[in-house]
């Protein structure tokens, strides 16, 4: 996202599909984002203790929530599905904190990011629906309860990855915007006094909108694409 | 507070935190099943030259697909 929402993208020619529109920030942050998790995890991972360090006991305590709530939500076989849901919560997390430092911009501010991620969690519920019942059993929840409902249940299942997609994307992005629009409004109504204002309340509304708003927002996601499998299977 | 009340204490906060996300879910995906269902209908009416028919089915069609959607939502958590 650019100056109020504006995106700057650039023109990609792809042999055998042609002129794509990319958002070389986007990319830029998803794959900084990818290669810090991988250090982090790396790390994390290189020498595990049985008496853990206070930050290997952090990390396990984030795995320990999530693979509680994943078992929770999802039942039986859930233990195979920690590893997506946490992942896909830690990336949607930084996503969210990375327009922290200036400069940067949350890759979930952009639709494709959010699309994409929506498209991973849908595959996953399918697959893994696929799976646990068999193609038979899978197709026959799509004439449940009853056969003339076929169209219901197709428009629900693509309904749920629009909304699943929709929901993080304009979260971020709204928040963006708030961000940006406020300290112009304050600039209009209160002048050149208005800055000392802006001064206090804008590391409070990138706190908010940034830190709190993006935790949160980053925890549904990854909730409900737990719920998702569960739905499936 | 012994071990097993701090454990069920946890598992209700968990459960707190879950159903708050999946409630706030809840509107907003029966809004997208409906808006989906208007929209293919109103693309099948532009093609067969129908209208208002496919439009009217598609609406029926997503507010009954919402409500499914939903419903296997809310009890897909209970598991």
């Amino acid at each position: 996202m650019g100056e109020f929402g504006v995106i700057k993208t650039i023109d990609i020619a792809i042999p055998y599909i042609g002129m794509v529109q990319v958002n070389p920030t986007t990319i830029f942050t998803t794959w900084a984002i990818c290669l810090f998790l991988l250090v982090v995890a790396s790390v994390v991972s290189y020498k595990l203790r049985k008496i853990p360090s206070r930050f290997q006991a952090f990390v396990e305590i984030i795995y320990e929530a999530f693979y509680n709530l994943t078992v929770e939500t999802i039942g039986e076989g859930a233990e195979k599905f920690v590893p997506f849901i946490l992942t896909l919560f830690l990336f949607v997390l930084f996503s969210n904190w990375v327009s922290l430092i200036p400069g940067l911009e949350s890759p979930t501010a952009d639709l494709n990011t959010c699309l994409g991620l929506g498209l991973l969690a849908f595959i996953v519920a399918h697959s893994s629906s696929i799976l646990y019942k068999g193609i038979g059993g899978y197709l026959k929840m799509y004439v449940e309860p009853f056969p003339f409902l076929l169209p219901s249940n197709i428009i629900s299942e693509i309904g749920k990855l629009i909304s699943h997609s929709f929901r993080l994307f304009g979260n971020i992005y709204a928040g963006g915007i708030v961000v940006n629009l406020i300290p112009v409004i304050v600039l209009k109504l209160l002048g050149s006094t208005g800055i000392i204002l802006l001064l206090f309340m804008m590391p409070l509304l990138k706190g908010f909108f940034d830190v709190f708003v993006g935790a949160i927002q980053a925890f549904v996601f990854a909730l409900l694409a737990a719920a998702y499998i569960s739905v499936l299977r | 507070m012994s071990l097993s009340d701090k454990d069920k204490e946890s598992s209700d906060i968990r459960s707190a935190i879950k159903y708050f996300a999946l409630i706030s879910q809840i509107g907003l995906q029966f809004i997208f099943c409906v808006l989906l269902g208007g929209f293919f209908g109103l693309k099948l009416d532009g093609f067969f030259n129908t209208t208002p028919l496919f439009s009217l089915i598609g609406l029926i069609m997503g507010i009954i697909g919402g409500a499914f959607s939903v419903y296997r939502l809310i009890f897909a958590s209970e598991k």
